[in-house]
């Protein structure tokens, strides 16, 4: 824990492990929008319900429309309903979690809304004891992000300094939209803020399988010995979805599935595969050695042509999607029936350290694939020589240590094992973890996890400001071509496939294919 | 022999005690020519705990079969019922759980030897090697006694010095053992200094230990704890106040009191001397009207402030100086849940050793008096 309890109270000692933060109140800045509904505020009541939050905690909603403590209240018991992890909620916790939950009607753009929130603040400090700590959570449109938290900054609702009640914002993605954008945000952020107090929040890290990657990898002996060009013959890391953009058409058609997922979820998982072990399982040490891999990846080819080589776009046409049909992306709502916007795209990166050199590592994300899947997979190099040559199945299928992230969260590893029997045939079979069979426990959700994070003030799961910038550098070459040369045939895949052909030859050319998850 | 459905893998099956091996090897294969045929998920076999149980026949089975969601383990269960041949019997079960799109599997093997006379004698001296034969390896290995501890001459008690884990509950000490059952659990865990003692009773006021170190978080002062009072701990249940001898036991090995003594004409009342030379009162009600929990209330004074934790069925309220009444959930827990919690990182707390020492010290204190 960063604030050490243990050394203030006598009886915390032992009871670290229990990670209860500090007093608080968390204000949420669109508390009228769908992730308010679907993910915070039920996450908070998960929290609530294991005892996590702190006794003098509270919520204040912020949103434009008048509806009042009662109207917030009623709404977000209602989503509590729908989206917790446990359901039904119970009464009697659900009565004293209401209790703590308020609501701040105002716009973002006037001064007045900070002062009046500041004058609210102040008196639930004093009716519920949270001491003058804050989290901030910005559930808002990018555009209103520099608004905020400089008026926040303005009103005197940040404390900068060290001591003193402590003051904490959280970020939603996307970060930017370019480099550009990503620094002149992260100027805006640093002139209110401390870097340690900017939580920039991917969902990514929050899921117990990332996190995973770091305990699988370094607390363990005997993967790293292999974790390298020697042994490694390259990597697939897939994060698709079977839906398609699902309303989201408007926001999509600015951003693509680069800017959406690669920027962001794709290479903070990268990052966790690839890195070096840190000194420590501490904040600004896992950044700084995520930070390295992103500045070691080779940046793509300037030449488009050559650039097309590594990179392969794709845009879902109609189809079907585990039986159901899925419309065409160029027929969703706010989309252009011309749109040039890809919603698929596979890639060839190498990372160029010592580690790494020449290992391909293929990437790809996409939107309406035949299933909703995120896995990182290992593939080991075969063995330089093998003495069963042509029996059965697989004379020399390589070793796959598959990491899933979601769902049917755990790890795989394929090897060749001999088939029962007078001959010696072999083929590959799976040694399995799962999550689900080995701990019973349901995991928490990523969104519990990271809000307690940043409640105690710890930011290892959250993005660091230069690694932000870092990923927009590698991405913005990748953009620019893409806006730069109008796809020659877009749509190129039927929804319920895994992505045009395209993205078959690109790895195909390296005499490998992709692994179906 | 035909490949079997997962129903038919929950039947217990009698068999010989040095086939039991060979018999569930035997069912975990025609489990999974089963899913071959119907093309299928296999049912993953999971073992992360060796279990040895004894207890109450029903509670016990319940649990076992309960557990595999919870904490996949080897069950081995212990069973002596009254009236039986003498014999040693073996049986075998699978456990099986849905999970996600998959299931998980748990063994279950029950040893059981049913009468008296020098047949049963003989056949329960032959139980411990029959369990040491079926322990998975590379997996820890508890001890569970479900319900009151058995009697000191008990087949588990011979198993002690290989476990890792025992798993009991304080509040269970038998009628004759009463509180004294704290200072016998004391010594074990003197004896055998590689067990890890997991206290159902202790797990239990877990949440009011995590609330009551809340109380001086900052931005509260912890400055009050050095110069307490007194602690009122106020229980729901008559009898064994295994519950409220540990929560006093935190709370003192915590502060550092020492000096024991029983309270002059008080009942279940004890001063000790604080870390500043100061003493403080440590008294132990018993209220039977309302929520039967070991600890319903604990208050803490200091001079003219007192701090407060009132527990009923569905919460806790935090009265603290100077700030509104505050709620945190509560709920009972089944058996279940706490034996999982106890194969967890819960079930190996250091503070409870301390604790258990200051408790067993509170029973010598009222007894010398």
């Amino acid at each position: 824990m960063p604030e050490s309890l243990d050394a203030q109270n006598p009886l915390r000692e032992g009871l670290s492990g229990e990670r209860i933060p500090a007093p608080c109140t968390m204000v949420i800045f669109g508390a009228s929008g769908d992730l308010t509904k679907r993910k915070l505020v039920p996450a908070l009541y998960s929290l609530m319900r294991d005892r996590q939050l702190p006794t003098a905690f509270s919520v204040v909603g912020v949103a434009r429309r008048d509806i009042g403590d009662a109207g917030f209240r009623a709404q977000m018991k209602e989503s509590v309903n729908q989206f917790a992890r446990r359901r039904p909620i119970e009464e009697s916790l659900w009565g004293a979690f209401e209790q703590g939950l308020f609501y701040h009607q105002g716009t973002f753009e006037d001064p007045a809304t900070y002062e009046r929130l500041k004058v609210r603040l102040d008196e639930l400090d004093v009716q519920r004891g949270t001491g003058g700590n804050r989290v901030y959570y910005l559930s808002v449109p990018p555009d209103d992000y520099p608004v905020i938290i400089k008026a926040l900054g303005k009103a005197g609702l940040i404390n900068k300094e060290r001591t003193g009640p402590s003051t904490r914002v959280i970020i939603e993605k996307p970060f930017g939209r370019d480099l550009v954008s990503a620094q002149t945000l992260n100027h805006d952020v640093h002139e209110a803020l401390r870097e340690d107090q900017t939580f920039r929040i991917d969902h990514y890290l929050g899921k117990e399988t990332t996190q995973n990657i770091l305990v699988f990898r370094f607390a363990n002996g005997m993967w790293e010995p292999l974790w390298n060009s020697k042994y490694v013959d390259h990597v697939q890391i897939t994060v698709a979805e079977s839906i398609g953009v699902e309303g989201r058409g408007g926001y999509f058609e600015s951003a693509g599935i680069v800017r959406d997922m690669v920027q962001n979820h794709l290479f903070q998982l990268l990052c966790m595969m690839a890195m070096e072990c840190p000194v420590a399982f501490e904040a600004e040490a896992v950044r700084d050695e995520k930070l390295k891999v992103l500045r070691s990846i080779r940046p793509m080819p300037k030449d488009p042509a050559a650039l097309f080589r590594e990179v392969v776009r794709g845009q879902y046409a109609p189809g079907a999607v585990a039986g159901k049909e899925q419309i065409g992306y160029r027929a969703e709502k706010g989309v252009a029936p011309d749109s040039k916007i890809e919603t698929f795209v596979a890639m060839r990166v190498f990372i160029d350290n010592w580690r790494w050199a020449g290992v391909p590592f293929y990437l790809r994300a996409g939107k309406a694939l035949p299933k909703r899947v995120t896995e990182i997979a290992i593939h080991f190099k075969t063995p330089p020589h093998t003495i069963f040559p042509g029996r059965g199945e697989s004379g020399h299928e390589p070793n796959v240590l598959n990491i899933r992230i979601q769902p049917d969260e755990g790890i795989s590893l394929k090897f060749l094992s001999k088939v029962p029997g007078p001959t010696m045939d072999t083929v590959p079979v799976p040694m399995e973890f799962r999550y689900g069979t080995s701990f019973g426990a349901e995991p928490p959700e990523a969104y519990e996890r990271l809000i307690l994070d940043c409640m105690l003030g710890d930011s290892t799961l959250f993005t660091r400001g230069d690694e932000v910038e870092a990923s927009w550098r590698f991405i913005d070459r990748i953009e620019k071509a893409f806006t730069a040369s109008s796809p020659a045939k877009f749509p190129n895949y039927a929804a319920g496939t895994w992505g045009p052909e395209a993205a078959d030859e690109l790895i195909a050319r390296d005499g490998r294919t992709w692994r179906r998850p | 022999m035909t490949p079997f459905s997962t129903e038919e893998a929950s039947q217990r099956t009698e068999v010989a005690p040095d086939c039991i091996e060979a018999a569930l090897s035997e069912r975990w294969r025609k489990l999974a020519e089963a899913a071959a045929l119907t093309h299928g998920r296999p049912v993953t076999r999971a073992i992360l705990w060796n279990v040895i149980l004894t207890g109450p026949p029903d509670v016990t089975r319940t649990l076992v079969d309960e557990l595999v969601s919870e904490s996949p383990t080897r069950a081995i269960v212990l069973a002596e019922p009254q009236e039986g041949d003498g014999l040693l019997h073996a049986y075998v079960e699978t456990n099986i759980a849905k999970h996600g799109a998959g299931s998980v599997g748990a063994d279950e093997v029950t040893l059981e030897v049913g009468g008296q006379g020098e047949l049963a004698k003989q056949s329960l001296s032959r139980i411990p090697s029959v369990v040491r034969s079926l322990l998975v390896p590379d997996s820890k290995t508890a001890l569970a006694w479900i319900g009151t501890p058995p009697p000191a001459e008990h087949v588990s008690r011979g198993l002690i010095g290989e476990i890792d884990r025992l798993i009991l509950d304080t509040r269970r000490l038998s009628a004759e053992d009463g509180e004294r059952g704290l200072e016998v659990l004391l010594a074990l865990s003197h004896r055998h200094q590689q067990l890890e003692l997991a206290d159902l009773a202790w797990l239990g006021i877990s949440p009011l230990r995590g609330l009551c170190a809340a109380l001086f978080d900052p931005p509260c002062d912890p400055g009050p704890l050095a110069e307490l009072d007194e602690v009122i701990v106020t229980s729901g249940v008559p009898g064994v106040q295994a519950r409220a001898l540990l929560m006093l036991g935190w709370l003192g090995s915590r502060l550092g009191w020492k000096e024991l003594a029983p309270a002059p004409g008080e009942a279940r009342s004890f001063s000790c001397k604080r870390e500043d030379g100061g003493r403080v009162m440590l008294r132990i009600q018993v209220d039977k009207h309302g929520a039967r929990h070991g600890v319903r209330r604990l208050e803490l004074v200091s001079k003219d402030r007192r701090w407060s934790l009132d527990r009923d069925n569905q919460k806790i309220e935090v009265h603290a100086p100077g700030l509104p009444v505050r709620t945190q959930p509560a709920r009972s827990h089944t058996l279940v849940e706490r034996v999982g919690e106890a194969l967890g990182r819960k079930g190996r707390d250091r503070n409870y050793h301390d604790a258990l020492k200051f408790a067993v010290g509170l029973v010598r204190a009222e007894r010398r008096s």
